[in-house]
Parts: C-alpha cells; sequence; structure tokens
C-alpha cells in the first residue's frame, strides 16, 4: 500500500462545485433562449462536473488526496478535501445526475418554467457533489443547506396541492436536519477546536470517553444526517416528497440526495473512530480498547436503526399500488441497508470493511438501479399519464425499450447474480454474519440476520409486482396505442443499465480496485483489508442465501396476489406515516393550546397597560389647564403639539424618578 | 430626479463618508478620540468620545440611513409633506449619531430623550388614527423608559461619583451594597429594554408599524431599537463592567429574559397575518439575540451579539425594504393576499429570500456567523440551556419567513409579470445592494469578524 500523498491548491474540486453553481446561476437568469442553446448549456454545465470528478481518479488508484481550501476567518473557510470515499459519492452523483439530465430533455417539454427546473437541478448537483467533496464539516454543511433549499424548488416543481404539502413537510423537516447538523458541529468546534475531519478526530481524543456531551453530540448529526437519509423514525418526508416531484427530480431525489445522508452518518462515525498514528500510551485516561469500545457500542444502536428502518420500509412499500411511492418507500428500505452496513463496520472495529465497503458499494448500487427505476416508471408514467400498478399492465409490447432496462434494475435491486445489487447485498450479509459471530451480541445480532434475509424476499415480491402489474400481465385496452420512446432518453438510461451490468459482472474488480483503496484513508487494519480484497461473491452460500430470498419473495408475491392483500386499503394504523400524522396533529394540539395560552398571557398583560395608561390619561388631562378640552390627549400629533403637555410628561418623570431615588438613598 | 429630491440623500452621504473617516483611526491605530462640548458643572459634561463600540455603532447607522434615504425618495415619492419627513429623518440622524459617540451617561440619556422626540413625527407621519395612537404609547413607552435611565444615572453617580463611560467600568463592588447595585442595574435593563423591546415592553414596536416603511425600516430595525441595545452594552460593559458582572452574576438574568424574549416572539411573529408586524415580532426576537450575546459575558458570546447588530440590520432593512416595495407596488399588506407575488416583483422577492435565508442563521448568508458565535458564547458560558433556545428560535424563524417565500414563488395568484422594471430605481437598487451585502458580508468575514474583534477586545481582553 502505498502512503497517503497530499496535493495542495488543486482546483479541481472547487471547481467542480463552481461549475453547476454558476450554471445554474446562468440558467436561471437566462430565460427565453432557444431550445438548443438551452440544452447544449445544460448539457454542458452537467457533463463538466462529471469531468472534473474523473480528474481526480487517482484518489482511489494512486492515493491522493485533494485539498484546496479558501481560507478566510478560521474556522470559516471553505475546504475541500477528496479522498477515496468521497471522491465515489461525487463520481455516481455527477454521472446519474448527468444520465437525469439527458432524460429530461424530452420528459420536462410539457412542463411549465423549465429554466426554473434546470436552474434548481444545478444548484442542487452543486450541493450534492460539495457535500461529497467537502474537507470539513462547515463547507458540508454549507453545501448540506444549499442542496436541501434547491431541492424543495424541486419537489414543489408540479405546484399540485400535494406538492405543496409535501415540499412543507419535506423543507422543514430539511431545515430541522440542517440545524441539527449545525448545532453538533458547533459542539465538535467547541470540544476539538477544529471542524475538519482529521483534525477534529483527533481534538476528540483530548476529551474523556465518559463525557455524555459527545455522545449528544453524536446523536444530533446522526439523526440530522439520518432526516436526510430517511432513516426510521423521521422518514415521514420521504414517501411524500419523493414521487410528487418530476421523475428525474425524484431519480436523483431518491437515487443521490439521500446518499448525502448516508454520507455524513460515515463522516461522523469515522470521527469518532480512533485515528491512525496516535500513541495512546501517552494520553492520560484513554485508551484505545476504551475507545474501540464505546465506538463499537455506537455501532450496535446503528446497526438496529438499519435493520429496522429497512423492514419497515420494504413493509411500507409492499402495500403501495402508486409505482413511485413504492420505490420511495424501497429507497427508505435500502438506505437501511447502507445504515446497517455502517453500524456493522462500527461494531467490528478496525476489522470493520467489510461493513464500510459494502455500503459503500450499496451507496453507489443503490444510486444506480434506484434513479433508473425512477426514471423507466417517469417513462410509463410520460407516456401513459399512470403511476398506479394496478391500472397497467403488459407494456412490454409498447415500450420494450424500457422494460429491458426496468427487469435490469430490479434485478439490481433485488440481488440477482450477475448484477450490482448482488455483490453489494453480500458484503452487507457477511458483515452482519461477522458481527454476530465476532461481536457480543449473537442472539439479537442473528435475528438481524433473518430480518435481513426475510427483508431481501420483501424486496424480491415487491419488484415482481412492478415487473409484472406494469410491463407483463393483461393490457388494459386504452393503452394500445402508447408508443415510442424518445432516444435521449433512452441514452440515458441504456448508460445507466450498462453500469449496473458492468458493476453486477465484475464485482470482484470493484472491491479490489476500487473498494479497498478507498477503504485505505482510515484506520483499518491491513490484514483486514486484504481479506476483503480477496473475497469471493460467487459462492455456493452466497448464492444460496439469494436463492432463499427469491423463493421467500414469490411466495409473498402469490400470497398477496391471490389473497387480495396488495390490493387492501392500507390498514393506516400500521404505517409510520399514520402515527407521524397523529404526531404532528398532537403537535399541533400542544402547539395551538400554548399559544392560546400565551395570547392570554399577553392579552392580561395589555389589558393592564392599558388600564395604566388610561388612567394615566386622565389624570393629566386633568392636570391640563384648559378646561373642556378633554380630547387633547386623542389629537396629539407634532403640528399641534402642546408643549405645556410634553412638558408635563418631562416633569412627571422627572418627578417619579427623583421620588425613587429619595426612596432608595433614605 | 431634480436637486431638491436629491438633496437629502447627498446630506447622509456625506455624513456616512465623514463618519467612516473620523472612525478609521480607531479601528486602524486603536485611537480613542475624545471632545468636550459643553462643560455644566465639573461632572456634568456634554461630552463625545469615539471608542470602537461607538464607533461601529456610527458607522452602521451613517452608512444604512444613506441608503434608507434613497429608498424614501423613492417610496414618499406622490405623498404630501415630504420637507416635514426628511427633516426629523435628517434630525434623527444626528441623534443617533449623538447617541453612539457619548462619552458619559449625561449625553447619552440626552440624546435618547432627542431621539424619541426626532422620532415621533416620523411615526405619526401618516396622520391615521391608528398612527396617533401608536404614536401617543411610542411617546410614554419611551418616556418611562428614559425615567428609568435618568433614575439609574442618578444611583450610578450616587456610588462611583461619575458618570463618564469607561470600558472598565466604574462600579465596582465595594462602592455600595450588592442590593443597591443589582436594583441599579435592573433598572437600567428596564429602562433601555423599552427602546430594545424586551417582553413585555415591546408593545410599541409593532404599533409603531403604522409609520412609512422606510421609517419602520431604519428606525424600527436599526437606529431606535439599536440604540436601546446600545445602551444596554453600555450599561454592561461600559458602566458595570466585566469583572462586575462575573461577581455580581448579572450576565445570566439577562440572559434568561433574553431568551424569552427570542423564543415568545417568535411565537407571536408566526400567527401574524401583517407582514409589516410579522417583520416587528421578528425584529424584537432578533434584538434578544444581542441581548443575549451581552448576557453570556464572555469574548465569544460578545462578539456573537456585536456581530449580530451588524447582521440584523442588513438582514431586517433588507426584509423591511421588500415589504416596502411590496405595499407600494401592489397596494398589499397581508401575507394571505400574497400568493403569487414573486411574478409581479421577481427581484424584491429574490431579496427578501436571501435576507429570510439569512435570518434562519443559514449558511453562507450572515446571520449564520451571528448564530455561530452565540452557541460557541453559550457553550463557553457553561449554559447550553440558550444552545437549545437559538436552535429552537431558528427553527422558529424558518417557520414564519419561509412560507412567505413559497407562497410568493409556487403559489398561483392574480399577479402579472409587470412591463419593464418592476420598482422605482430608487427603491429597488438599495433593497438589492443591501441584498447582496447580506451575502457579501457573509462570505467576506475578513471584513466583519476583525471589526467585532476590535470592539470585543475593547471591553474582555
Amino acid at each position: 500500500m502505498q502512503d497517503i500523498q497530499t496535493l495542495v491548491n488543486v482546483p479541481w474540486p472547487f471547481l467542480a462545485v463552481l461549475i453547476p453553481l454558476l450554471g445554474g446561476i446562468i440558467i436561471l437568469a437566462k430565460r427565453n433562449i432557444s431550445k438548443v442553446v438551452f440544452n447544449s448549456l445544460l448539457f454542458i454545465f452537467s457533463f463538466l462536473p462529471l469531468l472534473l470528478t474523473i480528474i481526480m481518479y487517482n484518489t482511489i488508484t494512486q492515493q491522493k488526496v485533494y485539498y484546496y481550501s479558501l481560507e478566510v476567518v478560521s474556522p470559516f473557510s471553505l475546504t475541500f478535501q477528496v479522498d477515496g470515499l468521497g471522491f465515489l459519492v461525487a463520481l455516481v452523483s455527477a454521472f446519474v445526475w448527468f444520465c437525469a439530465t439527458v432524460y429530461s430533455f424530452n420528459y420536462m417539454e410539457k412542463y411549465q418554467d423549465q429554466s426554473r427546473f434546470y436552474g434548481y437541478l444545478l444548484l442542487t448537483l452543486a450541493g450534492t457533489i460539495g457535500v461529497a467533496l467537502a474537507g470539513d464539516f462547515l463547507t458540508l454543511l454549507l453545501f448540506f443547506e444549499v442542496m436541501t433549499l434547491s431541492s424543495y424548488v424541486l419537489v414543489v416543481h408540479n405546484q399540485s396541492k400535494e406538492a405543496y404539502e409535501a415540499g412543507d413537510i419535506y423543507l422543514y423537516m430539511g431545515v430541522v436536519g440542517g440545524l441539527l447538523v449545525f448545532a453538533s458541529t458547533a459542539l465538535l468546534y467547541y470540544f476539538s477546536g477544529s471542524v475538519s475531519f482529521i483534525e477534529a478526530a483527533h481534538g476528540l481524543l483530548e476529551v474523556s470517553p465518559e463525557a455524555t456531551a459527545k455522545y449528544v453530540m453524536a446523536i444530533m448529526f446522526t439523526i440530522g444526517f439520518g432526516i436526510k437519509a430517511g432513516m426510521m423514525p423521521v422518514h415521514i418526508w420521504l414517501p411524500k416528497a419523493h414521487p410528487v416531484a418530476p421523475a428525474p427530480a425524484s431519480a436523483l431525489l431518491s437515487g443521490i440526495m439521500i446518499k448525502a445522508g448516508a454520507y455524513g452518518i460515515i463522516r461522523t462515525l469515522l470521527l469518532f473512530a480512533p485515528p491512525e498514528g496516535v500513541d495512546f500510551s501517552q494520553m492520560v485516561g484513554v485508551s484505545a480498547d476504551l475507545l474501540w469500545q464505546y465506538f463499537s457500542s455506537m455501532g450496535y444502536v446503528v446497526i438496529w436503526i438499519g435493520v429496522v428502518t429497512m423492514f419497515m420500509g420494504v413493509s411500507i412499500a409492499l402495500l403501495q399500488g402508486n409505482a413511485k411511492r413504492m420505490l420511495a418507500c424501497h429507497s427508505i428500505s435500502q438506505m437501511g441497508y447502507i445504515l446497517m452496513g455502517i453500524g456493522a463496520a462500527a461494531y467490528l472495529g478496525n476489522e470493520g470493511g467489510m461493513g464500510l465497503s459494502g455500503s459503500i458499494y450499496h451507496i453507489i448500487n443503490h444510486a444506480l438501479f434506484k434513479s433508473l427505476l425512477f426514471l423507466s416508471v417517469g417513462m410509463v408514467y410520460f407516456k401513459t399519464k399512470e403511476v398506479n400498478m394496478y391500472n397497467l399492465g403488459g407494456l412490454w409490447r409498447n415500450l420494450p425499450f424500457t422494460a429491458i432496462v426496468c427487469l435490469i434494475a430490479a434485478l439490481g435491486i433485488t440481488g440477482f447474480p450477475g448484477f450490482n445489487g448482488y455483490a453489494s447485498k453480500t458484503l452487507l450479509h457477511h458483515a452482519i454474519e461477522d458481527s454476530a459471530h465476532y461481536g457480543t451480541h449473537f442472539t439479537s445480532l442473528i435475528t438481524a440476520e433473518r430480518i435481513f434475509v426475510i427483508t431481501g424476499g420483501g424486496t424480491v415480491a415487491s419488484f415482481i409486482k412492478l415487473m409484472h402489474m406494469t410491463f407483463f400481465g393483461k393490457r388494459p385496452d386504452d393503452l394500445k396505442d402508447v408508443k415510442g420512446e424518445p432516444l435521449a432518453a433512452k441514452i440515458a438510461m441504456g448508460l445507466l443499465a450498462l453500469s449496473i451490468i458492468a458493476l453486477g459482472v465484475f464485482p470482484h474488480a470493484i472491491i479490489g480496485g476500487v473498494l479497498v483503496p478507498a477503504l485505505a484513508y482510515f484506520n483499518i487494519d491491513p490484514g483486514h483489508l486484504d481479506y476483503l480484497a480477496g473475497t469471493n461473491v460467487f459462492i455456493a452460500p452466497d448464492l444460496f442465501n439469494i436463492l432463499i430470498c427469491f423463493i421467500i419473495g414469490t411466495a409473498i408475491y402469490i400470497t398477496g396476489k391471490k389473497s387480495g392483500l396488495f390490493k387492501k386499503e392500507l390498514p393506516a394504523w400500521l404505517g409510520g406515516e399514520f402515527w407521524g400524522a397523529k404526531f404532528i396533529q398532537a403537535a399541533n394540539l400542544v402547539w395551538r393550546g400554548g399559544v392560546a395560552v400565551l395570547d392570554g398571557f399577553m392579552m392580561v398583560i395589555k389589558k393592564v397597560t392599558q388600564k395604566i395608561y388610561v388612567f394615566t390619561f386622565k389624570n393629566l388631562i386633568k392636570l391640563d389647564y384648559r378646561p373642556g378640552d378633554a380630547v387633547t390627549y386623542k389629537n396629539i400629533s407634532f403640528a399641534n403639539l402642546d408643549f405645556d403637555l410634553l412638558l408635563v410628561i418631562i416633569m412627571l418623570t422627572a418627578v417619579l424618578s427623583v421620588a425613587f431615588y429619595v426612596q432608595f438613598l433614605v | 430626479m431634480n436637486l431638491r429630491k436629491a438633496f437629502p440623500s447627498l446630506i447622509t452621504a456625506i455624513t456616512a463618508i465623514l463618519v467612516l473617516i473620523l472612525v478609521k483611526p480607531v479601528f486602524i491605530h486603536g485611537e480613542v478620540l475624545e471632545y468636550t462640548l459643553l462643560k455644566i458643572t465639573d461632572n456634568l459634561l456634554i461630552s463625545f468620545t469615539i471608542d470602537p463600540l461607538g464607533a461601529f455603532f456610527a458607522s452602521l447607522a451613517s452608512v444604512l440611513w444613506f441608503f434608507t434615504t434613497v429608498y424614501s425618495t423613492g417610496y414618499l415619492a406622490k405623498k404630501k409633506r415630504q420637507r416635514t419627513f426628511f427633516t426629523f429623518f435628517l434630525i434623527s440622524l444626528a441623534v443617533t449619531l449623538g447617541i453612539s459617540f457619548s462619552a458619559n451617561l449625561f449625553t447619552f440619556y440626552l440624546f435618547y430623550e432627542f431621539l424619541t422626540l426626532a422620532t415621533y413625527p416620523l411615526v405619526t407621519f401618516d396622520k391615521s388614527e391608528e398612527a396617533e395612537r401608536a404614536g401617543v404609547i411610542y411617546l410614554f413607552y419611551s418616556f418611562a423608559g428614559a425615567g428609568l435611565v435618568l433614575l439609574g444615572m442618578f444611583l450610578t453617580y450616587s456610588m462611583a461619583g461619575t458618570i463618564a463611560f469607561d470600558p472598565e467600568g466604574i462600579l465596582a463592588v465595594d462602592m455600595a451594597s450588592n442590593f443597591k447595585l443589582i436594583a441599579t442595574f435592573f433598572i437600567f435593563i428596564a429602562g433601555f429594554g423599552v427602546k430594545a423591546a424586551i417582553i413585555p415592553l415591546h408593545s410599541w414596536l409593532p404599533l409603531a408599524m403604522a409609520a412609512p416603511t422606510p421609517v419602520s425600516a431604519l428606525l424600527h430595525a436599526v437606529a431606535v431599537v439599536k440604540s436601546g441595545v446600545f445602551g444596554i452594552l453600555r450599561i454592561l460593559y461600559s458602566i458595570f463592567g466585566i469583572d462586575q458582572l462575573q461577581a455580581l452574576q448579572l450576565g445570566i438574568p439577562v440572559a434568561i429574559i433574553a431568551s424569552f424574549t427570542i423564543i415568545l416572539a417568535s411565537i407571536i411573529a408566526l400567527k401574524q397575518d401583517v407582514l409589516k408586524r410579522r417583520l416587528a415580532y421578528s425584529t424584537i426576537s432578533q434584538l434578544g439575540y444581542i441581548t443575549l450575546g451581552a448576557g453570556l459575558v464572555n469574548f465569544v458570546g460578545l462578539s456573537g451579539g456585536t456581530i449580530h447588530i451588524l447582521n440584523h440590520a442588513i438582514l431586517k432593512i433588507t426584509l423591511f425594504f421588500c415589504a416596502g416595495i411590496i405595499i407600494n407596488m401592489t397596494g398589499k399588506k397581508k401575507i394571505s393576499e400574497l400568493a403569487g407575488v414573486g411574478k409581479q416583483l421577481p427581484f424584491t422577492m429574490i431579496a427578501f429570500t436571501l435576507a429570510s435565508i439569512g435570518m434562519v442563521g443559514i449558511l453562507p448568508l450572515n446571520g449564520f456567523i451571528s448564530k455561530w458565535y452565540l452557541v460557541e458564547g453559550s457553550l463557553h458560558a457553561g449554559a447550553p440551556i440558550f444552545f437549545v433556545v437559538l436552535m429552537l428560535s431558528s427553527f422558529l424563524n424558518a417557520c414564519y419567513f419561509f412560507p412567505i417565500i413559497s407562497k410568493a414563488f409556487f403559489w398561483e395568484g392574480p399577479f402579472k409579470p409587470s412591463k419593464g422594471i418592476e420598482a422605482p430605481l430608487a427603491m429597488l437598487a438599495p433593497t438589492l445592494f443591501l441584498a447582496a451585502s447580506c451575502l457579501i458580508v457573509g462570505i467576506y468575514l475578513d471584513f466583519s469578524v476583525p471589526l467585532v474583534q476590535d470592539v470585543v477586545t475593547y471591553f474582555i481582553s
């Protein structure tokens, strides 16, 4: 393994963020330009960030870190620091973004106000890439907020009633998330004296591991990023907000933006991992073992959050009839996989490379297949104006290309061998198994492993449902004339489908050539990395595992179809949203009550002060030496101001003051 | 624009330049300039000094006054009695500068009273019944507050034998009983709290929104209310001094009062439907930030409070300017009527959006910096409860600002895109310039942070 070399003052990361930012502003400012110019501008602005990200590929091949900082006042400097992890996230974001933009050329034609959509699409791209390339938490927070605020516009772009509702909850939860990250960054700076990823990790060592505030900080970071990542129970915005946006935006919201949350959680967790090259024998009260122990218990919590999230997500998804909503629910579920992997990584400490690499791999894979799924469902909607699966069917004859790419993506998400989801899911499965076997919570974690497998089955069932009800099965009569996928959209979807297959067919090249070098930046045991690099995913037990998933999935689907369970109205009390709505209702009630009490309180104060005023005025009017002019106070204004009245007021104040004064002295 | 119309703007421009020249040595060489105008007795002087805090406030006020004057010429273009308006408008500038340069409590008190008198005709400028009523209430609140300040001044003189401001404080713990010192302190806080709109002494402020919008913008977001806050800072750090504050534990009560103000005002703001009233309550809440920063009694916290004087001034004046443009161009005063206004006034609403984001304290706008320093200050003071207050208030800020924006841009309303320029240039240009400066001050921190650190170092070394 080569030493990590830092390249200072290379502006690529800065440019990769700046170009889409400027592009967005240009697109927003320049309305009324011809379509060709408009589209080529868009093409350039979304292609350049991809190119600039690719330039930094030697973070992976040669262990180079790109560092670029614009010093302002400490600690507020715009710092970029690109290591393997950041590079991968940025690369996949830029790639999917590029595909989605190309796809939208046709899709967005009939929508109103295209320049607003594309402008904010580019601004959101800047935010997302910025999150991945940021070198400290303040820079990360900056781009995180840029991303949240500009993607709000994408969510409400349809301007329907649903979109407003979804947009509101998206915006306010986003603001809360941002504030939590802000609060925990402030705490981090207070404790460690730095906000940069590396220095802060060193600074945190000085804080006693028993200090609770440190864990409050970790929890706030996790919830703050978890809101964006769709973590249970703060996921309630996700199934509302993702489906209402136009399809390319849904693809990006669900495929890329929620990854920013997962990325943030990884960064937080690495903050608490004991950094490399620290001599613990020199430090008082801190030992590496103790730190690993705390780190590991944090991981245990995250594993279970992840497991609950994945299972609940898939359960809600099975009951959905709206295809886009179903995909959004699957995003929650898949984020559960990623969270579980992150948790397993922390749980196993410096041998947790399996979980971490599985998570990173799944971040990439999920970005690809989920955006492709949204784009193909979007294509169906584009042609039929219908997203309810129960009203569709047999579309493979009309939209063959869409059917094929959708099938590829579905095989990817269900983890069929030879497609990308298989490799990452296998790694994650290894990670949870390892955690169960090498950790101290065997029973609990082996249960988690079972849930993992069942969740896989649920995923299979719900994608059989999607494929069967949309592209196969019986075709409704009114859909006979649907045909013709636009070329640009075909290219975009084709690119994504190809990358899914490529990542799936050569998983070992990815693990050894990309993931292991990316992990080399973190404090992971070298022996473990070698073991990881030698992992073979195409072995009998793993294949058997997937087989079980498919059997469970088919069984669930057949049962569901036969018993009509899928078509049943949602049992409201089962869904998290129901409770979310109840919670909001209760909060509203408490809020109204509070406001009413406050109002009453203010009313009393107001009444009392008014009484005092009236009393004072009446007495002052009595002091007025002109009899019969009792309405004076109503007509006071500077033009006819009675200076004598003013003098009386001032004198009274003075007299009162002196009276107080005497009372205090004597 | 003829010369007569440009005259007030010209005067304020010259004043601003003069003030900036005057305060330059203070920040560059650390000199403190002094000048005695009138000696009434040996201890009763009308004298001026330019120390960093005063210089900071004066330069802020004079520069913003210039923009507001330009804006007013546009806003009042079709109104009568412009001469009255600008006369008192310029007098108020003089008085505000007098407040910021005061060297002792007596001078301060004098100008503090003058400020009430000079701004009263502006508040009642519309001559409507509402305005008259607001004016009377304004007078009474202000005079009551000033009376308390006078009382505090007597008490201070009886204990310290002087009333000149001193960066280390003029009162000492051994001068009188603790009770008397604390009583003096709270008399002062109540006195200045009226103009600083501390709840429950705030009711004059929302009523005073009956004034023309530029007046609301300047007087009730910058000059009048900030002079109250300025008075609180003077009391805390020039009369009592940091050592006494720490010895008597006076900071925390102030911070608690400020926290109540912050939260209560934010909650009340949520249910205001009249745009200017919502802004007024937001002002009350944001003034609480400054008081809170002062009450934290440490370097970082005071930096946060002081820098928020600057940041809040720019942000709030931008918001008021936008509100003024909306009122002038569309005649709509209520938020519920503003659906789709972004079509007619896109630039105004962009400025409004920027300033609102700044108010919430989101990067990279300037509000974030104040919030960051306040949060760090509360941690340094060992009182994380204020941390929670700040975060909660940020969220409430988002709750009362963002609906306006989403309504303006994304809802359908009766507004049509305007032909040509959306508002008179005299109004639009200052608004956009100030909105841009929110962003610039937020990004180019080399300007504001060292400035504020100079101010704070003068009191806390």
